[in-house]
């Protein structure tokens, strides 16, 4: 395969780390942003979304013998509604009580980490377990090329995606769309906003902020488990697939600028695209190494972050 | 409606800043809190908006006890808070930070969103033609003003007002002055703040003086004078 093909194959895998990455990122962003405490067990959200959905569609269509397509559309909603509810009972169990305190929360949280790690272990094992995709059709793409007779759209061996592939980037983006609404446009999210300027002043203007906490806590979990979900199909559920959803969400995170969402789904955009091509073209260490890089660029010369803003 | 402090302590962590500290605010009246920097005058009322848990004593509003209530249930009582600093929700154009006001208005109100929403805009026009604007983005004065304004969107029937003219030019400090008059005439306990003494002798009804978190002196309005003012507040 020529070079332009090539580019536009890495793209699109780029695309699909990116989608997969903002949403997961975008979760860890509003907690830290309105919450303001670093959750650590991020990742652990994100591989119960996984294992979840490997359960939710293996028990429908070994017992009701449902097809991918009805048990992936049950994952998808019951995955990230179940761990956000997790999610929601270790706030009030744990988080809550500990106040937020930024340090004891990092501490609470890597317990979180192992807790939910060496559970999955003792009822789901070892095994990385795969989910088919609800649906996966090749499609071959063309690629324009200027022969003897001017331009020609040619079809490259190989040069082709799937179905899933593409719908996973259309997903990822309208659930990233509806966040944003959600964010700037209804009550729920003026409220979350408000809570995130200034804890006291909400409560003062009658916002429950501790519920607030816990919803944005439990929404954050949720569109974690929703990345995975997407990814499962194409990555096998696994117990410690948690560790690099985890990294890469933190970097994002500090790329785009503590608590900014647009910020982390733009860092999400580039890290991801980077990964893609870095990827293809030299090897998937390397992707990591310059993501590390970039982060320590960031720390250094733009210690808010791309979007922002400086501590006041 | 009369708002009540019955002898509270407060504090934060260990350090008790409130000792007994007591007074009443009544509706139609300007009560002003006086004292050095430091007092507790502010503590005072983060106590009163329940941000603040109390040690000893309450907080009653009519025949309510409002501390015993959550922090996040004294606005629907009619408490509104301007803060001293203003604190608005910085990220958050002017008209959300009157809509954070508006979702926390009492339930017996009976005026809707946007008859409150004129009401205080005509109160302060300056807002209406920067409604889309970032409220960390507004002057000095018009922060002031949103911060009023804010506090009004819930139909206050108690307003506790923390130095509201700290840092503005004189013309906004006196329609400042003349809102809170007028809000007083209309019926509100009004709890004011305040450093500048030709402002408490413009606005009060009655004064409290606090020293070192505790009640040092209560003058009513013929016992307020410049002398025995810039005497106490040791200018
Ligand atoms: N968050 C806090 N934590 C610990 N101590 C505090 C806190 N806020 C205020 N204090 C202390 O409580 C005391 C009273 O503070 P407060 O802000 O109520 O004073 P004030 O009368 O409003 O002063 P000013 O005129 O400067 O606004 C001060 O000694 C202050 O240092
Ligand atoms: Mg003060």
């Amino acid at each position: 395969m020529e070079f332009g093909p090539h580019l536009v194959l890495a793209l699109l895998e780029g695309s699909i780390t990116a989608a997969v990455l903002a949403l997961t990122a975008a979760g860890l962003a509003i907690v830290f942003g309105i919450l303001r405490v670093v959750n650590v067990a991020h990742g652990e959200f994100f591989m119960l979304g996984a294992v979840i959905a490997w359960f939710v569609t293996t028990t429908l269509a070994d017992v009701f013998g449902a097809s991918p397509a009805v048990g992936f559309a049950c994952a998808a909603i019951i995955a990230p509604l179940t761990t956000g509810l997790i999610a929601m009972l270790t706030d009030k169990l744990v988080l809550s009580r500990i106040n937020y305190d930024p340090e004891r929360t990092i501490v609470a949280t890597i317990g979180l980490l192992y807790v939910l790690q060496q559970l999955t272990l003792m009822s789901f094992g070892p095994d990385a377990r795969p989910v088919e995709a609800p649906f996966n059709t090749r499609i071959a793409l063309p690629w324009p090329e200027l022969g003897p007779n001017g331009w020609a759209l040619s079809w490259p061996w190989g040069f082709g995606t799937t179905t899933y592939k593409l719908f996973v980037i259309v997903a990822a983006a309208s659930v990233l769309v509806s966040l944003w609404l959600l964010l700037k446009h209804t009550r729920i999210g003026l409220i979350m906003r408000a809570t995130e300027q200034d804890r006291d002043m909400a409560t003062a203007f009658g916002v429950r902020v501790n519920r607030v906490y816990s919803r944005v806590f439990g929404l954050g979990a949720a569109l974690a488990a929703l990345g995975a979900v997407l990814v499962v199909p194409i990555q096998q559920a696994h117990y410690l697939m948690g560790g690099d959803p985890l990294l890469l969400s933190f970097i994002v995170v500090i790329i785009g600028g503590l608590g900014s969402v647009s910020g982390t789904v733009l860092a999400a955009v580039i890290i991801g695209l980077t990964d893609g091509i870095v990827s293809v073209f030299f090897s998937a260490t390397l992707a990591k190494i310059i993501a590390t890089v970039a982060v320590a660029l960031v720390l250094v010369f733009r210690p808010q972050g791309l979007l922002g803003h400086r501590a006041p | 409606m009369t708002l009540v402090v019955h002898a509270i302590d407060a504090g934060y962590g260990a350090v008790r800043v409130l000792h007994q500290l007591g007074f009443s605010a009544r509706a139609g009246e300007v009560t002003c809190i006086l004292g050095r920097n430091g007092a507790g005058k502010t503590t005072t009322l983060r106590a009163i908006m329940g941000l603040l848990p109390l040690d000893a004593g309450a907080v009653h509003l009519g025949d309510e006890d409002i501390s015993a209530l959550p922090a996040s249930e004294t606005a629907s009582r009619g408490i509104a808070l301007v803060p001293q600093g203003r604190r608005l929700f910085g990220a958050l154009s002017v008209s959300e930070n009157l809509d954070v006001g508006l979702m926390a208005r009492r339930a017996s109100s009976t005026r809707t969103d946007n008859d409150i929403r004129e009401h205080v805009l005509t109160l302060f026009p300056r807002l209406r033609e920067r409604m889309k604007q970032r409220a960390s983005t507004l002057s000095g004065g018009e922060q002031q003003m949103l911060a009023t304004a804010r506090a009004l969107c819930i139909e206050p029937k108690v307003l506790l007002l923390d130095e509201p003219s700290e840092g503005l030019q004189p013309s906004i400090a006196a329609l400042l002055r003349d809102t809170t008059r007028q809000l007083a005439e209309d019926g509100v306990a009004v709890v004011l703040v305040e450093q500048h003494i030709d402002t408490v002798l413009a606005l009060a009804d009655k004064a409290i003086l606090i020293e070192n978190g505790r009640l040092e002196k209560s003058l009513a309005k013929d016992q307020l004078d410049a002398t025995v003012l810039s005497r106490h507040l040791g200018v």
